[in-house]
């Protein structure tokens, strides 16, 4: 290898050493986790496992097809809390992943349809967690070391 | 019950294996780059003059809208005067006038997005990108940091750490900035 060619190899993996996978993966995770919580807890009721009123109404609105408003609004709540905590933690990423996806395609086809643009950017994030997983410092990436 | 956990977690970890080989490489960094793109591109449509392709008239409360389902940059690029008034006002950067943030602006709105969607010196467009990002964060939006531009800004990290993949120019012609 030329000297040319070991400089363009050290320019070119030095960010990829600077962030490495379970920098990114943790960034990630944490950059989803917040909004996740928040609009699960801006929409819950008084009780931890209610469901505030006003997000069962919305639901009306949007028009989902096959589930009624009530259980379509308790996974909306429920999933957000659920997601926002195994993500914080890296339990299961990639399944939570694959469902953030679907939940952001739900949100473009009934939610806000004129909003996609907006849905789109968090759908590219979820697919990274659903492509790559949450890291090696995660639940997941300790259960995957354990089982090696 | 042990034997049914192994098999599971085996399927479980040859499945995503899989995923990550088809999907967590050159396909994740082009929608990476083609989403924060969009972006940037959508906004820069609000800042200059457009020329509309494929109009269409929706009715709003019986009223007629113009609408158009492409719409691209006029050329030679033309800052709106709203642009400018807007840098002056709520945009307002410090140390820079108003006009010249405009320019700035506009010209990485237009130049990076389509660096990114090329894939030419993405490294370079996804760094100018997240200067870009936490300027807006610190002096135009500060609320909108999660949900919003923290998704911009993981976006710029993860192209400026691992490149645009196979799916780009870069990489065609070995460009050193790509993976």
């Amino acid at each position: 290898m030329n000297k040319v060619s070991v400089v363009k190899t050290q320019i070119s993996s030095k960010p990829e050493r600077f962030m490495p996978d379970w920098v990114l993966g943790l960034i990630v995770r944490l950059s989803i986790v917040p909004g996740l919580w928040s609009w699960g807890r801006a929409n819950a009721g008084d009780d931890w496992l209610d469901v505030s009123p006003e997000i069962i109404s919305a639901v009306g609105y949007w028009q989902i097809p096959l589930l009624p408003d009530a259980l379509v609004a308790q996974l909306a709540v429920w999933g957000a809390h659920l997601a926002a905590l195994t993500l914080l933690l890296g339990f299961l990423s990639r399944i939570v992943g694959f469902i953030l996806i679907l939940a952001g395609g739900v949100y473009m086809l009934w939610v806000a349809p004129d909003a996609w643009q907006s849905a789109i950017v968090f759908e590219a994030v979820a697919f990274y967690l659903f492509a790559r997983g949450s890291g090696a410092l995660s639940i997941d990436g300790a259960l995957a070391a354990t089982a090696r | 019950m042990s034997n049914v956990l192994a098999r599971a977690h085996s399927l479980y970890v040859s499945v995503f294996n899989a995923i990550e080989k088809f999907l967590g490489g050159d396909l994740l960094a082009l929608l990476a780059r083609l989403t924060l793109a969009g972006v940037f591109w959508r906004s820069l449509l609000t800042k200059v003059e457009t020329v509309k392709l494929f109009k269409y008239t929706e009715y709003i409360n019986d009223f007629p809208v113009e609408r158009a389902h492409v719409r691209l940059p006029a050329f030679p690029l033309e800052i709106r005067p709203a642009t400018y008034h807007q840098f002056n006002g709520d945009f307002a950067l410090p140390l820079l006038s108003g006009e010249i943030a405009a320019l700035l602006a506009t010209l990485g709105e237009f130049i990076l997005p389509l660096l990114l969607l090329f894939g030419v010196l993405t490294r370079f467009a996804a760094a100018g990108l997240l200067v870009m990002t936490l300027v807006i964060q610190v002096f135009v939006y500060p609320d909108a940091w999660w949900g919003t531009h923290a998704l911009w800004a993981v976006m710029c990290l993860y192209l400026m750490s691992r490149g645009p993949g196979r799916l780009s120019l870069d990489h065609m012609f070995g460009n050193r900035f790509a993976s």
